[in-house]
C-alpha cells in the first residue's frame, strides 16, 4: 500500500511554466563533471591533450597537406608523397578512417569518461540523499534519468562524435566547390552522427545503470568495468577459443557496437571477418538497452512504498 | 592570551574530588594551522583541565580544526597539542586516553550496536568477556540497552549521537571530546545527553564540547572558549568574560507598575545611567556601573517609594557575551 | 572500570583483522566478488554441458585460470576490497574509528590487508578449485594426478593476490581516485608492461606470478608472453617470488606511511563537487 507519494510535485495550478527538469538535471551534472575533471588541473589538461591529441594532429595534418598541395610547385616532393596512393588514403576522410578513429583510438578515452565523469552520477545523488530533492521538485523521473543520460552523453560525443565531426566539416571546408566531394561527405556527416549515436547511447546507458545500482562511486566504477571487460576478453575469448563459433561475439558489447557503427558508416573494409549478421548485433545491443533502462528505471523511484 | 579555564567552572566541580582518574591537561601552544591559503587558527594558545569546557563560535571560526587538532587527526602547521605534556598525534598512549564524537553521521551501516561497540573495545585492548561487559555497561549509560542488537544504520539521528557517545565512553577517556554533540536531538534526548556531560565532567573527565548554538553550551557549562576568525576571542567562566567588557553598558530590566516615576529616581543620580527606555511595565535602563546600580534599586524596593517587581541582568546570558566580542 | 593496556602483537593484529572483517568489508561488496568470481564457473559449466572436447582438461584449467581469473576478475576484484579498506573509511567518514585506535599504524595496515586477502581468498580459492574439478571431471583420475600442481597454482594465486591487495590497499589510501587508477594499473601496467621486454615485464605481478606458476608446475600456458615470444633465459623462480613479496613488503610500507601522514578532515567526503571514483 502506498502511503506517501509525490504525485503533488506535478501538480497543476496556475504558475509559470514549469522547470524544464531536463535542463537543470543536464546543467547541473555537466557543472559537476567540469568541477571533477579540473579538480586537479595538471592531471586534467593532460587528459585533455592525449585525448584530442590524434584530432589535433589529424585536423593540422589535413590543413598542412591542403596547403602543400596547392602549392605544389613549392613543396614538389611533399607534395608527391601525400599524393601517393597510401599516403592518401591514410590521410582522406573515409569511412575506414572515421571508424578507425572513432571506435579504435577513442575507446580508451570512452571508457575513462564513463568511469571518471559517470559512475557517480546516480549513485553520488543517492548517497547525499540529493535523489530525494530533486525527485521532490517538478522533476519526473524520466526527466531525472534522460538529465542524467544527456550528461554522460555530452562527455563522450566531446571525446568522440565531437571531433570526428569537425574533422568531417573541416574536411568539406577544405574541398569548398567540389560539389561530388562535398556530397559524400555530407552523407558520411550523416552516417557518422548515426554511428556516433551508438557509440555514445549505449556506454551512457550501461554507466548510468551502474550507477543506479549503487551509492558509491566507485563501485559502480568496478561494476562498468566487471561487465565491459570481462564480457569483452573474458567470457567471449574463452567461448570463442573453445568452440571456434563467432556468434559468441554477440557477448561482446564492445565488438557489437564496432560491428553496427562500421555498417552504419559504410565501412566495406575487412574489419570484421564474421558470419554474425549486422541486425544481430543491433539486437544485442537493443537487449542491453532495455536491460539498462528496467535497471534504472526500478532503482530510481520517487515513491516512498512503505507495505 | 595564555590562561587555564578553573577545573571548578562550569560542571567540573567534582574535578578534585575525584579520586580514582588522573586529571588530564590539554595544552596548546601558539597552535596555527592553515587549509591552503585559508588561516583555520592563528596562533592559539590554551589550556584546558578537567570538567566542562565549551569551545563556542560561529561557523567557520576554527572549532573543527581545533577539535582535530586536538584529537589527533590533523597536524599542526605550527606549535604543538601536547596531552598530559606528550603530543597527540600518531600517540597511541595519548589515543587511548581521548574519546571523540565526532560531528559527523558515518558509521557502519550494516553491523548491528553491539557489533561495532565490540569490534572498536576489542581493537582498543579489551578481551572478548571485557569488551562484552564493557558494551553492555555504556550502552545502558547512554540508555540504548533496547537497541543493542538494531543495525545502526536504521538509528534515527538522536540514536546516531548517542551510539557516538557509547563508542567514546568505551575506554574511559580522560579527554573526552564532542563535536557539535546535540546536533538533530530532539528535547527529550538533548537533556539526557547533556545530564551525561555534566556527569562525566563532575567525574573529572576533561570534557571539550564545540557548539555554535550558545544555549547548548550554556546548559552544559559556565566554562568556555570563544573563538573567532582562527583565534581565541576570549575564555572563562561566562560572568568572568562579561566583567571584562567594562566598556560597554549592561543592560538591566526592572519591572514595575510605576515606570516614569522609577526612571524619575533613577535619573536623579548622576553618571549612573547610560541609557534608558519606558515600557508600560517597567524600565530597560544601560548603566556602566552595574553594582552601583543594583544597591540603589534595593534601596528604592526597601523604601517602599517604588514597587519594584523584578530585576532582571539581560547581558549575561552567552548570547550577549557572544555578540559583544564578535561585534 | 580499568582502561585495558595498549593492544600490541598479535591480538593487536587479530582484533584489526577481525574488526576489519565485520567492519569495513561487508555485505553487497561481497556478493558483487561472488558474483563476479563466479562467471567463469558458470561459463565451464556451460562448456561441460555442451561437451566441447577443447573445453576440458588440465591445459584448459590453466587457460580459463590465466585469461580470465589471473588477468582480469582477481585484479577486479581486488580493486573491490582493496582500495576500499581505507578509502572507504574517510569517503563514509568513519575514518576515525580507524585512526583513532591506540594501534600501530603498521598493524592496522597489515591487519586490513589480511582482512582483504582472507576475504578474497575465501572466494577465490573455492572458485578455482570448483574449476579445476569442472575442467577435469570428465577426464578419469585426472583430478587426483593433477592434484599436487593445483596446490601450487594455489601458491602462486596467494602471492599474486597478497601483492595486489599490498598495492590496491595503498592505492586506496594515497589517491581520492584511486579505482581510476587502480584500472589504470590493471589495464594498462599489469596488462601492457607485463607483456612488454623483460626490462619492463619484469616490474609487473602479473609477469611473476605467470613465471612462477609456470616454473612451478611446468604448465606452458602459465608461461610468460615475453618468454614464449622472444626466447630469453627464463627468470627464476626464487627472483619471481622476491619480487612478490618485495612487493607486498614495498606497498605495506608506503600505505602505513601515508597512513601515519593522512588526516582526517571530518564527515563524508563532499560529494556536491565531484563524481569521485575512489
Amino acid at each position: 500500500m502506498v502511503i506517501h507519494d509525490r504525485s503533488y510535485a506535478r501538480w497543476k495550478g496556475e504558475r509559470d511554466a514549469p522547470v524544464p527538469g531536463l535542463a537543470v538535471i543536464l546543467q547541473a551534472g555537466l557543472r559537476r563533471g567540469v568541477a571533477t575533471l579540473f579538480r586537479r588541473k595538471v592531471p586534467a589538461v593532460l587528459l585533455i591533450l592525449i585525448a584530442f591529441g590524434p584530432f589535433v594532429f589529424a585536423f593540422c595534418f589535413l590543413l598542412v597537406q591542403f596547403y602543400v598541395l596547392t602549392n605544389a610547385a613549392q613543396f614538389q616532393s611533399a607534395a608527391d608523397f601525400m599524393q601517393g596512393s597510401e599516403a592518401r588514403q591514410m590521410t582522406s576522410v573515409n569511412a575506414e578512417n572515421v571508424w578507425i578513429y572513432l571506435y579504435l583510438v577513442q575507446w580508451p578515452f570512452v571508457l575513462l569518461t564513463c568511469v571518471l565523469l559517470g559512475a557517480g552520477l546516480i549513485a553520488e545523488d543517492k548517497r547525499a540523499n540529493a535523489l530525494e530533492l530533486y525527485l521532490s521538485r517538478p522533476v519526473t523521473v524520466r526527466q531525472y534519468l534522460l538529465g542524467k543520460l544527456a550528461t554522460i552523453a555530452t562527455f563522450i560525443a566531446a571525446v568522440t562524435l565531437a571531433p570526428t565531426l569537425l574533422l568531417i566539416l573541416e574536411q568539406i571546408a577544405l574541398s569548398w566547390g567540389d560539389f561530388g566531394e562535398m556530397g559524400r561527405l555530407l552523407i558520411m556527416v550523416l552516417r557518422t552522427l548515426a554511428a556516433g549515436a551508438v557509440w555514445i547511447v549505449v556506454p551512457s546507458l550501461l554507466i548510468v545503470a551502474a550507477s543506479s545500482l549503487t551509492e558509491k562511486a566507485r563501485n559502480a566504477a568496478i561494476l562498468f568495468m566487471a561487465v565491459v571487460v570481462t564480457l569483452e576478453f573474458v567470457v567471449s575469448n574463452i567461448l570463442l577459443e573453445i568452440f571456434r563459433d563467432d556468434r559468441y561475439h554477440l557477448l561482446q558489447i564492445g565488438w557489437n557496437i564496432r560491428q553496427l557503427g562500421a555498417w552504419l558508416l559504410g565501412d566495406s573494409s575487412d574489419h570484421f571477418n564474421t558470419t554474425v549478421p549486422v541486425w544481430v548485433s543491433a539486437l544485442a545491443l537493443l537487449v542491453w538497452s532495455l536491460i539498462c533502462v528496467r535497471i534504472m528505471i526500478s532503482r530510481v523511484k520517487p515513491v516512498e512504498v512503505v507495505a | 592570551m595564555t590562561a587555564t579555564l578553573d577545573p571548578r567552572a562550569g560542571s567540573g566541580q567534582g574535578a578534585a574530588t575525584h579520586g580514582r582518574r588522573t586529571p588530564c591537561e590539554l595544552r596548546m601552544s601558539k597552535v596555527s594551522r592553515w587549509y591552503g591559503d585559508v588561516l583555520a587558527l592563528d596562533a592559539v594558545d590554551l589550556v584546558i583541565g578537567p570538567g566542562v569546557t565549551g569551545l563556542l563560535g560561529p561557523n567557520g571560526a576554527g572549532k573543527s580544526t581545533l577539535i582535530r587538532l586536538i584529537t589527533g587527526l590533523a597536524t599542526p602547521g605550527d606549535g604543538t597539542v601536547l596531552v598530559d605534556g606528550q603530543p597527540v598525534r600518531n600517540n597511541l598512549s595519548v589515543l587511548a586516553r581521548i574519546g571523540y564524537v565526532p560531528d559527523g553521521d558515518g558509521l557502519y551501516e550494516e553491523l548491528t550496536l553491539r557489533r561495532f561497540l565490540t569490534d572498536q573495545a576489542r581493537q582498543r585492548g579489551f578481551t572478548r568477556e571485557a569488551a562484552g561487559r564493557r558494551v553492555i555497561e555504556v550502552v545502558e549509560r547512554v540508555g540504548m540497552t533496547a537497541a543493542i542488537d538494531r543495525r545502526t544504520g536504521a538509528f534515527s539521528k538522536g540514536m546516531r549521537q548517542r551510539l557516538k557517545l557509547a563508542q567514546a565512553l568505551l575506554h574511559d577517556p580522560d579527554v573526552l571530546v564532542l563535536d557539535e554533540p546535540l546536533t538533530g536531538l530532539d528535547p527529550v534526548m538533548r537533556r539526557d545527553f547533556i545530564r551525561v556531560v555534566r556527569e562525566l565532567g563532575d567525574e573529572g573527565v576533561t570534557v571539550v564540547v564545540s557548539s555554535h548554538v550558545l544555549h547548548e553550551i550554556e546548559a552544559m557549562t559556565n566554562g568556555i572558549i570563544l573563538l573567532h576568525h582562527g583565534q581565541v576571542l576570549a575564555e572563562g567562566t561566562v560572568p568572568d568574560i562579561r566583567d571584562l567588557l567594562d566598556k560597554y553598558a549592561r543592560r538591566i530590566r526592572v519591572m514595575t507598575s510605576r515606570p516614569r516615576e522609577l526612571a524619575g529616581q533613577l535619573l536623579a543620580h548622576e553618571g549612573l545611567l547610560a541609557g534608558l527606555t519606558l515600557a508600560d511595565d517597567g524600565v530597560v535602563l544601560e548603566t556602566l556601573r552595574p553594582d552601583r546600580m543594583c544597591t540603589l534599586l534595593a534601596e528604592l524596593a526597601a523604601d517602599g517609594r517604588i514597587d519594584i517587581t523584578a530585576v532582571e541582568p539581560l547581558d549575561e546570558d552567552l548570547s550577549s557575551v557572544f555578540a559583544y566580542l564578535v561585534n | 572500570m580499568a582502561r585495558p593496556a595498549l593492544p600490541t602483537g598479535w591480538s593487536a593484529l587479530a582484533a584489526v583483522v577481525s574488526g576489519t572483517g565485520t567492519g569495513a568489508l561487508r555485505g553487497k561488496r561481497l556478493l558483487s566478488m561472488s558474483l563476479l568470481l563466479g562467471l567463469p564457473l558458470l561459463v565451464q559449466a556451460g562448456v561441460l554441458i555442451w561437451g566441447a572436447e577443447r573445453g576440458s582438461g588440465f591445459a584448459h584449467f590453466v587457460d580459463m585460470l590465466d585469461h580470465s581469473y589471473l588477468r582480469i576478475i582477481l585484479p577486479l576484484a581486488l580493486i573491490l576490497l582493496g582500495t576500499a579498506a581505507f578509502g572507504d573509511e574517510w569517503e563514509g567518514g568513519t575514518a576515525y574509528y580507524v585512526v583513532g585506535l591506540p594501534v600501530p599504524r603498521v598493524t592496522l595496515v597489515i591487519g586490513r590487508w589480511l582482512a582483504c586477502l582472507q576475504r578474497a581468498l575465501l572466494l577465490a580459492v573455492p572458485a578455482i578449485v570448483i574449476l579445476y574439478v569442472l575442467c577435469l571431471a570428465r577426464h578419469e583420475g585426472a583430478l587426483a594426478h593433477y592434484l599436487p600442481d593445483l596446490l601450487l597454482v594455489l601458491v602462486g594465486m596467494v602471492l599474486v593476490m597478497a601483492g595486489y591487495t599490498a598495492v590496491f590497499i595503498f592505492l586506496g589510501l594515497a589517491l581520492r581516485r584511486s579505482v581510476m587508477i587502480a584500472l589504470g594499473y590493471v589495464l594498462f601496467f599489469e596488462g601492457f608492461i607485463g607483456s612488454m621486454p623483460l626490462g619492463f615485464s619484469i616490474l609487473s605481478l602479473s609477469f611473476h606470478s605467470r613465471n612462477l606458476i609456470w616454473l612451478m608446475t611446468g604448465q606452458d600456458g602459465f608461461m610468460p608472453q615475453v618468454h614464449s615470444m622472444q626466447q630469453v633465459e627464463p627468470t627464476g623462480a626464487v627472483t619471481s617470488l622476491a619480487w612478490m613479496l618485495g612487493y607486498q613488503v614495498v606497498f605495506l610500507a608506503l600505505a602505513t606511511w601515508v597512513l601515519k601522514r593522512k588526516e582526517f578532515t571530518g564527515g563524508p567526503e563532499a560529494v556536491t563537487t565531484g563524481t569521485a571514483t575512489g
